[in-house]
């Protein structure tokens, strides 16, 4: 049992299809697929050179990830509808290509080479079973995608125009490809034609219509299929399938680019060290033209999806922010700028390809970025929007209210700075002068030492440390703002230099493992710090909170009626925690301890958390906006019917608070974890009587 | 046209504690930064720079930490910047001051504007512009809310806020301006900017470079000097009002009206 090859169309075309359409396809479509890649200023040459800088920095990492985008379609995977239509029409396609290739191979090498045939038989069945079941799913994929689109049509999803000739050219090669299958049926019968069962069936239904045309009726479909299948192949690099190509080469690119990590403009440190020349140097772009080539080729390999916009709590809360189409506006900004030949005079700003408001309505809370399967960093490039409006003075009241008050008092809340240390009046807490070799530093942040709220996080870690016997210090008075509003805030030098100094601290004390509560400290000592030679450990506390609880140095927060006190219990993730730290379980331990089986999960968890509205320094500012992002949060965690929210962050803290006060039937309590494990600690006693 | 803008060096006022245990404010150990008000007249100085090519000369008394004060200054969009400094910096009054920075004026000059603005945080006299118009012998207006140079010629005119009027008023050249904040909004000047002003462009004099004997600018020289700060007592009444929100509210409206408040 085998294919009957090319039976009843002339011979020549076992050659010819090859010379005729194959080789053309090829030439058509490398020309314009180079056209694709040149449109973003990019060459070939430099997409080699990153393929291989990145396979030699990190090998694991970039084939993990486009083995597991490309074949596991992971980030894909987590729409579900985009997932079933894309998994439908990727699969079916990919495997009637192979299919097709397959029996070219057998037919017009094996064959005539070796004289072997590899698909007959058993094989040769299940292989035509394989096929007409993946025709039949692209028909499905296509049918679905169609729905999606045309009906249900989600708020979300972008329109790039070809994507109606893709639905369109997917259905009619599937159905041409049945046709001709059926043709060839009736044409040539077989005995094993059952195993092509949608052919076959289709065979069954023609024959009374096709009667003695047979033949004639099979050529003119493969002349119509193969004839369309070649032009669609081609024509490939104009359509939103260019992906196919795109996105691979973007994800290995940047496969080891850290969540929420910003790019790095200069290493002033350093410069200011060598005593070298500033005046070069510059943060932010002010057209997209203007970035290094991989990020041009970034911006310019969005597909229009929409996953991004859909995720994006500034969206959510009607900011005039859609991530999506931010990227592509600024792709299509860059398409102009390389077609012309010459940067724009004017900035993205002053020719309104985005305005000031979109660039400040960014929370940084990378929820846009985890869903893009193109690895877009959308938040990263409103901070580059933000670094160029800062450099240029164009900064909002609020906005460099913060920025001077991190410069004048050290800390972004603008108040003095010899008040940092008056939460801890009374409490005893062990500075560095006295315990000059602690296990860990315990850094507070501005937060905590300023906000009046946010303080009993760190007097209830003191009193949880202390009772574990842990061995702690605080620096005092002479910790100072990490600078992460700095950064998030597009100031990068005022940046750069802080972290110079803190690091500089941390040397001189000889610090090795830092404790904080606040995530934005933990992912500024971590994700930035490290680039200006910080050479640190830093532990979240709900990562030391687990660890005594499950080593019993604290008691489980049951006691003495609290559990009743707590009630039912949520958590919520923040987003430098959860999403951009991966710190996803100690968190939960800490609460199942406080909450047992009365644990429940916000919808929006993990790392499909959503922010609380106070990242990217928004805690600090304000943007037009129709609801705020905290009351949309506070919702989705009051939909689980959950008494308490607990919170590992004190910008969380604060925003979820005020939006519980200001939605007046709220009866929502907001505890962060140190405040929850500490309500379980017995009263201080003093130390004789222990 | 050629600018001077005077700027004062003072202690962050946000960081300025009174020390209740010792009667004291503790001003001395205070970080250090330009002086807010300060900051419209440098940005009203970069305007007309960008406006009319004119060239903008910040200069700054005070002591020598104040060359960071200057390079901010600079930063904003001045030219060059100029600090007069020497171990008498510490004992000067305003009358002092201001003969410097009149030398200041004579020796960089001539300037066909001396801008400066209304009001120092750290002293609140409001005396220095008005002192250094009168040693130049030039015109002077304080309060300038609105600036608008007629393309370069040898007049300016400015309008004021007074009281609920507006004046407006002609100004012959050369002449000294102080501004008030309702004047302009200053850009903001990042750390980056500040850091790329070459020290080349902050150039340091001494007061006999100026013109000016150091002998007058002694203690005793000085016909005011500061012997004493102590905190004012404001008498307050305390009341506290409880009960219901709306309960509350009609209190307290209650009480503003008894006390002549509201009306
Ligand atoms: S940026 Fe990414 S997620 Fe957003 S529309 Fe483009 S491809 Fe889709
Ligand atoms: S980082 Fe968050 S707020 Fe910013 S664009 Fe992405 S999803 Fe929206």
């Amino acid at each position: 049992m085998s294919r009957e090859y090319m039976v009843q169309l002339p011979p020549w075309l076992h050659w010819g299809i090859y010379v005729f359409a194959l080789l053309p396809t090829v030439l058509v479509f490398g020309w314009l697929m180079t056209r694709r890649v040149q449109r973003s200023g990019t060459t070939w040459g430099e997409l080699g050179r990153g393929l291989t800088e990145a396979f030699q920095r990190n090998p694991k990492t970039v084939t993990r990830r486009v083995v597991g985008d490309v074949f596991g379609q992971v980030t894909v995977r987590r729409d579900r509808l985009g997932a079933l239509l894309h998994l439908l029409i990727f699969g079916s396609f990919g495997l009637l290509v192979v299919g097709t290739a397959l029996v070219a191979v057998e037919q017009d090498f094996t064959r005539l080479v070796f004289g072997w045939r590899f698909l007959t038989g058993g094989l040769y069945a299940v292989f035509e079973a394989v096929l007409d079941t993946a025709t039949l799913t692209l028909i499905a994929g296509v049918l679905v995608g169609m729905w999606r689109r045309y009906r249900l049509r989600p708020a979300h999803l972008g329109g790039r125009t070809s994507v109606h000739v893709v639905y369109g050219a997917l259905g009619w090669l599937a159905l041409s490809g049945l046709l001709l299958e059926a043709g060839r049926l009736l044409a040539v019968p077989v005995e094993h034609g059952g195993w092509s069962y949608a052919g076959n069936g289709l065979a069954a239904l023609l024959d009374p219509v096709v009667g003695d045309h047979a033949v004639g009726f099979y050529q003119v479909f493969w002349a119509a299929h193969a004839i369309s299948a070649f032009v669609f192949l081609a024509l490939i690099p104009l359509l939103m399938l260019d992906h196919i190509v795109v996105l691979p080469l973007t994800l290995a690119i940047q496969a080891d680019r850290e969540p929420g990590r910003l790019t790095t403009p200069f290493d002033l440190p350093a410069i200011v060290e060598a005593e070298g020349d500033l005046e070069g140097i510059s943060a932010g772009v002010a057209n997209p033209v203007d970035h290094p080539w991989q990020r041009r080729f970034m911006l310019d390999a969005c597909i229009d999806c929409g996953r991004c916009e859909a995720v994006c709590p500034a969206h959510a809360a009607g900011r005039p922010l859609s991530p999506r189409q931010v990227v592509q506006a600024l792709g299509a900004d860059l398409r102009t700028s390389i077609a012309a030949g010459a940067p724009p005079e004017a900035d993205v700003f002053a020719r309104g390809v985005v305005t000031e408001d979109i660039a400040w309505s960014c929370l940084t809370c990378g929820a846009c970025a985890r869903e893009c399967p193109a690895l877009v960093d959308q938040p990263g490039s409103l901070v580059e929007l933000r670094r160029h409006l800062v450099e240029g003075g164009q900064v909002p009241e609020r906005q460099a209210g913060v920025l001077e008050a991190v410069e004048r008092n050290q800390n972004p809340l603008g108040l003095p700075s010899y008040q940092r240390t008056d939460w801890m009046t009374g409490l005893d807490v062990p500075t560095l002068a006295e315990n000059p070799q602690p296990e860990y530093l315990y850094w507070i942040g501005c937060m905590a030492a300023y906000d009046q709220r946010a303080r009993s996080v760190a007097q209830a870690m003191v009193k949880i440390l202390k009772h574990a016997g842990v061995s702690f210090a605080v620096l005092g008075e002479e910790e100072v703002c990490c600078g992460e509003a700095q950064r998030k805030l597009g100031d990068e030098a005022g940046f750069q230099m802080r972290a110079m100094e803190n690091i500089a601290l941390f040397a001189g004390y000889e610090i090795v493992k830092v404790l904080t509560h606040c995530p934005h400290c933990l992912a500024t000592l971590t994700k930035d710090y490290p680039e200006f030679g910080a050479k640190i450990e830093v532990v979240h506390h709900s990562v030391l909170l687990a660890e005594l609880l499950a080593s019993g140095k604290v008691p489980a927060v049951g006691g003495a009626g609290s559990a009743a006190e707590v009630g039912t219990l949520t958590f919520h993730d923040p987003c430098n925690l959860g999403r951009l730290g991966g710190v996803l379980d100690p968190p939960r331990a800490v609460c199942q301890a406080a909450a047992g089986p009365r644990f429940v999960e916000i919808g929006q968890s993990k790392d499909t958390s959503f922010c609380c509205g106070a990242g990217g320094g928004n805690y600090f500012y304000k943007v037009p906006e129709e609801r705020s992002v905290s009351s949309l949060r506070l919702a989705q965690a009051s939909a689980t019917g959950a008494d308490t929210v607990a919170v590992a962050c004190p910008f969380c803290l604060g925003m979820l608070e005020d939006a519980a006060r200001s939605a007046s039937d709220s009866p929502l309590r907001i505890a962060d974890l140190a405040e929850l494990v500490a309500s379980g600690l017995p009263e201080e006693k003093p130390p004789e009587e222990e | 046209m050629r600018i001077l803008v005077c700027v004062k060096h003072v202690p962050d006022t946000t960081e300025v504690r009174f020390d209740p245990a010792t009667q004291e404010l503790r001003v001395r150990q205070a970080p250090t930064k330009i002086n807010n008000y300060d900051e419209n007249a440098m940005e009203a100085a970069v305007v007309l720079r960008q406006a009319l090519k004119a060239e903008v000369v910040v200069g700054c008394v005070g002591p020598s930490e104040a060359a960071k004060t200057v390079k901010e200054a600079v930063a904003m969009g001045a030219d060059r910047g100029v600090l007069v400094t020497g171990p008498w910096v510490g004992e000067l009054d305003a009358a002092g001051t201001a003969s410097v920075i009149a030398g200041l004026a004579r020796s960089e000059g001539p300037f066909d504007l001396v801008l400066a603005g209304d009001v120092s945080e750290d002293g609140y006299h409001s005396l220095v512009p008005g002192l250094v118009a009168t040693a130049l012998s030039v015109p002077f207006v304080r309060g300038v809310s609105a600036l608008d140079s007629d393309s370069g010629g040898d007049l300016v005119s400015v309008e004021r806020q007074v009281d609920g009027a507006v004046e407006s008023y002609s100004v012959t050249l050369p002449a000294v301006l102080s501004v008030s904040t309702a004047l302009n909004t200053p850009r903001t000047v990042t750390k980056l900017q500040v850091m790329k002003v070459p020290m080349s462009k902050v150039a340091t004099r001494s007061a006999a470079d100026v013109g000016v004997d150091e002998a007058r600018l002694t203690p005793d020289a000085a016909a005011t000097r500061l012997v004493g700060v102590r905190p004012a007592a404001t008498p307050r009444s305390n009341e506290v009002v409880t009960g219901e929100p709306d309960d509350v509210v009609a209190q307290i409206i209650a009480r503003l009206e008894q006390a002549g408040v509201l009306a």
